[in-house]
């Protein structure tokens, strides 16, 4: 596959951010997490880097890019929803599935803060599924590059 | 909407990479406008046209 200049530079660029920021977080993972002296400013950073990321992404993109992730994410966002809605449905009259699902997904017995968490997991969790299977699809879907 | 992108290129014998270097935008976007996924801005139809040497209207056309 051939890439142009500037996507070689946005994977460069990307790769090495995405680097510093994983050997971060190895450093952060091998330390005690107990000590919010020590995490708390790890946290920070990373967070700051993940955002800047993203923001640096954002701008960096030529306005075809946008224009087409803001299509897939709108797109991926309303699929998303309605093919949530039966999944909430099922859930919310059927308690046992629902606790069921708490206690798989939090590794301990259902508390309200719990349910409040997956409510809100729930729809970005497949929001984001569908918006990758578009992106894949628009990838695999017939075009010529040269 | 349906444009010569494609046809201009190869008569240049351009590959998409060479002509996104051109545009300053990536590769991808140009296949996407070749194949009629995306539709450029009027500053970038411009821009395209000037590199191909024609006016607008001979790289796109607005008749679907």
């Amino acid at each position: 596959m051939v890439y142009s200049a500037k996507k070689l530079k946005t994977l460069t660029r990307g790769s090495l951010a995405l680097g510093i920021a994983g050997m971060a977080l190895v450093f952060w993972l091998i330390r005690n997490h107990t000590d919010p002296i020590f995490v708390a400013p790890l946290r920070v950073a990373l967070g700051l880097t993940v955002v800047g990321l993203g923001v640096w992404a954002v701008f960096y993109a030529d306005e075809v890019q946008r224009q087409r992730a803001q299509k897939l994410w709108f797109w991926g966002s309303l699929i998303g929803i309605a093919a949530m809605m039966p999944m909430v449905v099922f859930l919310q009259t059927n308690r046992p599935w629902l606790d069921a699902a708490v206690l798989f997904v939090f590794r301990h017995p259902a508390m309200p803060r719990d349910y409040f968490s997956l409510g809100v997991m729930l729809p970005v969790m497949v929001q984001c599924v569908v918006i990758l299977i578009l992106r894949l699809r628009d990838k695999l879907s017939p075009g010529s590059p040269s | 909407m349906k444009n010569r992108l494609r046809v201009l290129r190869a008569e240049k014998g351009w590959s998409q990479a060479e002509l996104a270097e051109r545009l300053n935008i990536a590769r991808q976007s140009v296949n996407a406008i070749e194949n009629g996924k995306a539709d450029p801005s009027l500053p970038l139809g411009i821009r395209i046209a000037r590199l191909f040497g024609l006016p607008v209207e001979a790289v796109f056309d607005d008749e679907v």
